[in-house]
């Protein structure tokens, strides 16, 4: 369980760290992502602390060890909105890619800013 | 009263959905929007009242509803009416007034929700409309803007979700009031990301180039709608726990020094008014008690001085000096920042009277010598030269600035007890005096244009991270 656990923060961590140190735009949407990988299986993990089975009752039986059903509800909510920001992120991209098809983000921060 | 409250939230999401069946009715719908919350917040203030509500059950959305919270909806609405009256005539498409009536939904959920999750929803959907708002002049300056934006609030928000995990697995729920037996790394990852949101401090460097590039009515909106739902949270929580007061307070006051001395040696007028506001945000949340007040003034002036800069020709304080500009913008520059300096009968004085009277000692003088080069960052447009306009200045500009800045006269009802202390009073006249004698003295020949790498997409991230590891130190 812990090991796990830590596999999900160095997830997180490593997507974070590639976000600042990956030079293309299209690599940081893309680290991005999965620093948002590493969240959503931080609240599944979580989501473990009252058992394993799939939280779905078969045949009234309730005394199974169900896991935490909440968590696991309000990521779906996390995930949606992470693609719609995914997409938007894409097509900017896309979009910036006809005059700066390089993409490399140092470039475009001192035409722009 | 629940009933009531849900109607209201919805509202504004299915009128903005709407919009896009019925564009001809997309600016009148709008205006209903704005002037329902405006009842709404004002009915808050003025019956004082404090409920709050779970809906569903115990796993259910809280919201809580209470003066502070009116306060802010009536910024929203304020602000989004003269968004409304400014584009009236200019021909916007109905798209954009899909995408004010979704910030305004967003930003009024944000300022009744008292839950983690419901905070998290509505905030990450705002800065999907700012995006878009940013990104509405066609052109890969603003796109790229818009982009830098988006992500740095991505990453704010994703830190955000790690710290919303933690606090639920220590015990269970997402309330807000259940956020202090948790660790507190997840303090840290929760604050660090609304420092970020609400452009407090060094997190908030996202801010001045946005607000160059964004359309005039876009930066009034940033000032007095985005920016207020990032740092209501901040005051919520501060309100609800002292140590979290503490750090908040420290950031505010860092935040409120640091505004100040950059808007002063700024050159270009809306960069000067960018680092003003990271300032006057750390006014807001220095004093969570007094920030829905603050928060007002801020955002009915700040929204008016974005506004008239529109309006001008030239934007570099140099160019201003030899060219002039029109003599009406010039006197509603003039009034709006003073309003923000705290010259009596406008809000900005009893504003920062209730602040201040909520702060030790040494903070006042901290926040006095601040208050004296806020001034002469506003005194500079007194020395300003300006020419009888010859062609007459948009209807819709001079509507927005006489709703803007007759709010902004208003909001004095806030506070009257402010104007019973004749020393208060005295010092309120004596700091555009020293304003104006800065001025006369030359600081503005400090002006640069220089522009700091740190407000580079990279460092706009990395300094996120160094954020994180100081708040975890503080928290611990």
């Amino acid at each position: 369980m812990i090991f796990l656990q830590a596999s999900v923060f160095v997830t997180i961590l490593v997507g974070f760290l590639a976000t600042i140190v990956k030079k293309n735009l299209l690599m940081k949407i893309v680290t991005m992502d999965v620093m948002s990988t590493g969240v959503v299986a931080l609240f599944v993990v979580i989501a473990t602390h009252s058992g394993f089975v799939t939280p779905i009752a078969r045949g009234g039986v309730f005394d199974t060890a169900y896991a935490d059903p909440l968590p696991q509800a309000v990521i779906l909510t996390a995930i949606v909105i992470g693609l719609s920001i995914q997409t938007l992120m894409l097509v900017a991209a896309m979009k910036l890619a006809r005059d700066n098809p390089t993409l490399e983000t140092p470039e475009i921060d001192q035409k722009y800013l | 009263m629940t009933e009531l409250a849900i109607a209201w939230i919805l509202l504004p999401f299915v009128a903005g959905l709407m919009l896009y069946l019925l564009p001809p009715l997309a600016r009148g719908l709008t205006l209903a929007i704005a002037l329902v919350s405006l009842c709404v917040g004002l009915g808050i203030i003025i019956h004082q009242i404090n409920t709050s509500f779970i809906l569903l059950d115990s796993f259910g959305v809280s919201l809580s509803i209470d003066p502070l919270s009116g306060y802010f909806i009536v910024t929203n609405a304020l602000v989004i009416l003269a968004a409304l009256l400014h584009t009236w005539q200019e021909g916007y498409r109905a798209f954009f007034y899909v995408l004010l009536c979704l910030l305004h939904g967003c930003a009024n959920t944000v300022f009744i929700s008292a839950d983690f999750l419901s905070l998290y929803v509505n905030i990450e959907v705002l800065g999907i409309v700012v995006f878009l708002l940013i990104a509405y002049p066609p052109s890969d300056r603003s796109l790229w803007i818009a982009l830098r934006y988006l992500m740095v609030s991505n990453v704010a928000m994703l830190f955000y979700l790690i710290g919303v995990a933690l606090v639920y697995r220590t015990n269970y729920t997402f309330a807000f009031s259940a956020l202090m037996p948790a660790p507190p790394e997840a303090v840290a990852l929760i604050l660090v990301a609304l420092l970020a949101k609400g452009a407090i401090f060094v997190s908030g460097l996202w801010l001045p180039q946005t607000n160059v590039v964004a359309a005039p009515v876009v930066a009034a909106l940033l000032a007095g709608v985005v920016e207020n739902a990032g740092v209501f949270s901040l005051a919520r929580l501060s309100l609800l726990y002292s140590e979290i007061a503490d750090i908040v307070q420290l950031f505010a006051l860092a935040s409120i020094l640091f505004g100040a001395v950059f808007a002063l040696v700024a050159e270009d007028v809306r960069r000067m008014l960018s680092f003003s506001t990271l300032g006057q945000l750390g006014w807001v949340i220095i004093a969570p008690a007094a920030a829905g007040l603050y928060a007002l003034m801020h955002g009915l002036a700040k929204a008016s001085l974005f506004l008239s800069v529109g309006q001008l020709r030239h934007y570099r304080l140099s160019e201003l000096r030899q060219e002039g500009l029109p003599r009406p913008v010039a006197i509603a520059l003039i009034i709006a920042g003073y309003g923000i300096v705290g010259v009596p009968f406008l809000a900005g004085f009893p504003a920062k009277v209730l602040t201040l009277s909520y702060l030790e000692p040494w903070q006042q003088g901290l926040l006095y010598g601040a208050g004296c080069l806020t001034a002469t960052i506003y005194s500079k447009f007194l020395f300003l030269p300006h020419y009888p306009g010859k062609t007459p200045l948009p209807v819709g500009y001079s509507t927005a600035t006489m709703v803007l800045l007759g709010g902004l006269f208003l909001a004095n009802a806030g506070y009257m007890e402010a104007y019973r202390s004749g020393m208060g009073l005295l010092r309120a006249f004596l700091l555009p005096l020293v304003g104006c004698g800065l001025v006369a003295l030359g600081v503005s020949r400090w002006e640069s244009p220089w522009r700091g790498a740190w407000e580079r997409l990279e460092h706009l991230l990395g300094v996120m991270l160094l954020l994180l590891l100081g708040l975890v130190g503080l928290a611990l």
